[in-house]
């Protein structure tokens, strides 16, 4: 998917208008992508044309039907008419990207919270994931001492970023005990 | 004695990519169709092409060596020839 975005913009910025077909399941990392290439806001919405995901499964009479059905948003796309008001599948936003983050981070929230403290992911914008760790009164002198918020942050982001490419940083706001 | 001290930070420059005046029809142009190969993507591209086709456009055809990275140069020249492109597909 980011390949073909990254060929779309080499394409616009020779001057041809270019427009993307994709499988909506590609939504989360278009956005992402649009937000690392810094494209213009409304990017994703007004020159991508979505398809159900998967279409490789499908017959090519099926194939055809979702062609045919979505040729007029591939036309407005092309012309420039195409926005947010479309007729596709919802736009994918921050709770996209969000849901991903959670489902990715889940195991490692569970073993916080074994512990007593909890993970929260809040907010995505602009390529950062922004969270609390909230250990409430765990502290490290009874022996319940999570890690630093940093470091987790940092394992967040490896462990995110193979999903969301488009993931520069997280921040992970610690509540509760202050650390000694 | 003095010493001449690099700087080995380096910087980043963001700079939003133009996009392309969009026509105000299609008819007369050359539509570039870019497949990248995925599964079911020359069936989708090739019927949106003959879709397309009806409201006049002269549909090229360019297929990527693979979905996983940029279309090469070579490939790229020939989709700047024409005046609109399609491209997709993914699963």
């Amino acid at each position: 998917m980011s390949c073909c975005m990254r060929d779309a913009v080499a394409l616009e910025a020779s001057g041809k208008p270019t427009a993307i077909v994709v499988n909506e399941v590609f939504e989360p990392i278009a956005h992402g992508t649009a937000a690392l290439l810094a494209l213009p806001a409304g990017y994703v919405e007004k020159n991508i044309v979505w398809l159900p995901h998967p279409t490789s499964n499908l017959t090519r009479a099926a194939v055809t039907e979702l062609v045919d059905e979505r040729i007029g948003l591939l036309r407005d796309a092309l012309l420039g008419r195409l926005d947010a008001s479309s007729t596709q599948a919802a736009a994918p936003g921050a709770s996209d990207v969000l849901g991903v983050a959670r489902e990715t981070v889940a195991g490692l929230a569970a073993s916080l919270e074994a512990d007593g403290a909890e993970l929260a992911l809040l907010d995505y914008g602009d390529g950062v994931l922004a969270g609390e760790l909230r250990i409430g009164e765990l502290t490290c002198a009874d022996g319940s001492c999570v890690m630093p918020a940093p470091a987790l942050a940092k394992m967040i982001e490896a462990m995110v970023r193979p999903k969301l490419p488009a993931l520069r940083e997280v921040r992970l706001r610690e509540t509760g005990n202050a650390r000694p | 004695m003095s010493f001449v001290v690099y700087d080995p930070r380096g910087g980043t420059v963001t700079v939003a990519p133009a996009l392309a005046r969009r026509p105000r029809s299609l008819a007369g142009l050359t539509l570039g169709v870019l497949e990248n190969g995925k599964e079911q993507a020359d069936v989708i591209l090739g019927r949106a092409a003959e879709l397309l086709a009806r409201d006049g456009v002269t549909p090229v055809f360019a297929r990527k060596p693979s979905f996983s990275r940029i279309a090469p140069r070579e490939v790229l020249e020939q989709l700047k020839a024409c005046d609109i492109v399609i491209t997709g597909l993914g699963g």
